[in-house]
């Protein structure tokens, strides 16, 4: 689910892959709990690999976004090329609540 | 393309199990010569998803032991997919999932509204002890 992590210009870069789904979204919240309270407050979370998203994966993005806000930062979303992922953003208009990007190169350079 | 195609499976209730629905939608899919269709395949996928997500975590309240019966079928003509899921929990209340306001971003509450936006009919019905969900889709290009 998490394949890697890595900082970009202070933003938290959090690639993510295959299925992010009611059984993995617990463990992603707590994952991006542990690094709110580290301090992270700008992500760009990159879900070019991910191939499947439900809606308990797409509530743990916007946990994330919430408490990004509230702690002065923002999250934005790298989208995959694959329109399955993009019609979930758009049937739930949360592609106008994200910041949406097509690549983290453009994103680092946003948020 | 072949038509009338029929799988029924039994899944225990949790969550690390919904995937299997994932994969055997896939393989009917293939089946009847469908393998180009991805994006009906992943309406499907994520549709039936959330039903089983919903009988989980509602209808059985996250018990260990509870079972899934699902039905996946490709028939008719024209095509058509059908999902049937039985499940023996509490019974589904249409004022336990309001619709959520799209202009008003909650975290929680999309996974019943996605399966309808996904699906051109999804129906609930309860028989007996059992609740009932009836799913279709139209295969079109």
């Amino acid at each position: 689910m998490v394949k890697k992590k890595y900082i970009v210009s202070e933003t938290m870069v959090v690639k993510l892959s295959e299925r992010v789904d009611t059984f993995s979204a617990p463990e992603l919240r707590a994952y991006f709990d542990e690094l709110l309270e580290q301090g992270t407050r700008n992500f760009i979370i990159d879900l070019d690999e991910v191939s499947f998203l439900d809606s308990a994966g797409l509530a743990a993005l916007v946990q994330l976004l919430k408490h990004a806000r509230q702690a002065g930062g923002d999250v934005g979303v790298v989208l995959p090329e694959n329109e399955n992922v993009q019609r979930i953003f758009k049937l739930t208009k949360f592609d106008r609540v994200f910041n949406i990007f097509t690549t983290v190169s453009a994103a680092t350079g946003a948020v | 393309m072949t038509s009338n195609i029929k799988n029924t499976l039994t899944l225990p209730a949790q969550n690390s199990h919904l995937h299997v629905v994932s994969d055997k939608l896939a393989a009917l899919f293939a089946q009847a010569g469908l393998s180009s269709y991805d994006d009906l395949l992943y309406n499907v996928q994520l549709a039936v998803q959330e039903i089983c997500a919903n009988i989980v975590k509602h209808a059985y309240a996250e018990s260990e032991s509870a079972e899934i019966h699902i039905t996946l079928e490709i028939t008719g003509q024209p095509l058509q997919v059908l999902v049937e899921t039985r499940d023996w929990g509490k019974p589904f209340n249409t004022n336990d999932a309001p619709e959520p306001d799209l202009d008003q971003p909650q975290v929680h509450g999309y996974g019943l509204f996605l399966a309808r936006q996904l699906m051109d009919q999804v129906l609930y019905h309860r028989d007996g002890d059992q609740n009932i969900w009836e799913l279709q889709l139209a295969i079109s290009d």
